[in-house]
């Protein structure tokens, strides 16, 4: 059995020496879990299921104290802008224009960054989706932001659907309404397979 | 004006599109890219169009002088809070396709400011039309009966 362990420690936001410790994203041997590790959630993760996976059943499965797109804010809220996006260079390995962007996106305060970090790293994270890259969309004609789009890869388009469902109706329960509406998941894959 | 603000189905597209999605089969093989151009910008816009008149009669108000000229913006976060993510971005990225790019298959780019932004390779022809009609039906299904 494989599990996530998730740690963070808050050391001294004085001298910004806070840091997550452990890699979100890290699978470790659960016989390996005790190591002084907080764990906050952990998940049978069945390697193999990127194309067609039925989100929701597997998020259902996941025990209560799964780790929240909340849990995660409540951990970065505490973070300054620079520190919440050295976070998302961290985990997320993300190219520079993608970084650029969500620096941008911090300076507009279009979204919430600490809010749309947490989306981010719950997605990678929890869900087990790759994070391509990040983006602004506007309206060519008024030059007006519309929203973010967040590129998801190895996304079928029956799971495009269940994902942008799934994850927006999770959003909203977990009070990241302006979130919700200001952020476009994108299954690039599914849109070049349905091109024909 | 009062007439017109009041009932929603005067602008409801189900006719339209209904039209068109039965034009669309029958013109399978022979249907020309200024049409396939046309009916995405049209099925889009009359999407749109009904969304903000359905937001008018719920007390929502836009811009101009009777309030009743809706952004872009505020139709995607209706739609994207609802998880429409799916049928929102496809539509959208082949309607600026078909409006503001003249060659096919080409590279739309939906940020025009200095930092870059999303670049999509996007073909315009009858299988893309029938992708986006899908969604425009899942937009359309929810805007009559839950919006």
């Amino acid at each position: 059995m494989w599990t996530i362990a998730y740690s963070y420690t808050n050391n001294n936001t004085e001298t910004e020496q806070t840091q997550i410790v452990l890699s979100f994203a890290q699978r470790i041997p659960t016989e390996q879990v005790e190591l002084g590790f907080s764990i906050i959630g952990r998940y049978v993760y069945t390697v193999g299921i990127t194309v067609n996976r039925d989100v929701v059943k597997e998020v259902e499965s996941m025990p209560e104290n799964m780790l929240t797109i909340h849990g995660i804010y409540d951990m970065l809220r505490v973070f300054r802008g620079e520190k919440v996006l050295s976070v998302l260079r961290e985990y997320l390995h993300l190219n520079e224009e993608s970084m650029s962007i969500l620096k941008r996106i911090g300076e507009l305060e279009f979204v919430d960054l600490r809010k749309f970090a947490s989306l981010l790293l719950w997605l990678v994270n929890v869900l087990r989706y790759e994070v391509t890259d990040v983006s602004l969309v506007e309206d060519l004609e008024t030059g007006e932001l519309q929203f973010v789009s967040v590129c998801i890869d190895n996304c079928g388009w029956k799971e495009w659907k269940i994902l942008s469902k799934f994850v927006k109706k999770r959003l909203v329960e977990e009070g990241f309404s302006d979130i919700a509406g200001r952020v476009a998941l994108v299954c690039r894959k599914a849109l070049q397979t349905r091109k024909g | 004006m009062q007439e017109s603000s009041s009932n929603p189905e005067r602008l409801n597209p189900r006719q339209l599109m209904d039209h068109l999605k039965q034009f669309v089969a029958n013109k399978r093989t022979t249907l020309n890219e200024v049409f396939i151009r046309r009916i995405v910008s049209a099925v889009f816009f009359a999407l749109f169009n009904y969304w903000a008149l359905k937001s008018y009669i719920k007390g929502k108000r836009g811009d101009g002088p009777y309030g009743d000229s809706f952004r872009l913006s505020t139709f995607f976060e209706d739609l994207l809070s609802k998880g429409f993510d799916y049928a929102i971005y496809p539509l959208f990225l082949y309607r600026v396709g078909a409006d503001h790019y003249i060659l096919n298959p080409t590279t739309v780019v939906l940020l025009s400011k200095p930092w870059k932004g999303v670049q999509e390779n996007v073909e315009i022809n009858y299988d893309v039309l029938e992708m986006l009609l899908e969604s425009a039906y899942d937009i359309l299904d929810y805007l009559e009966k839950h919006y």
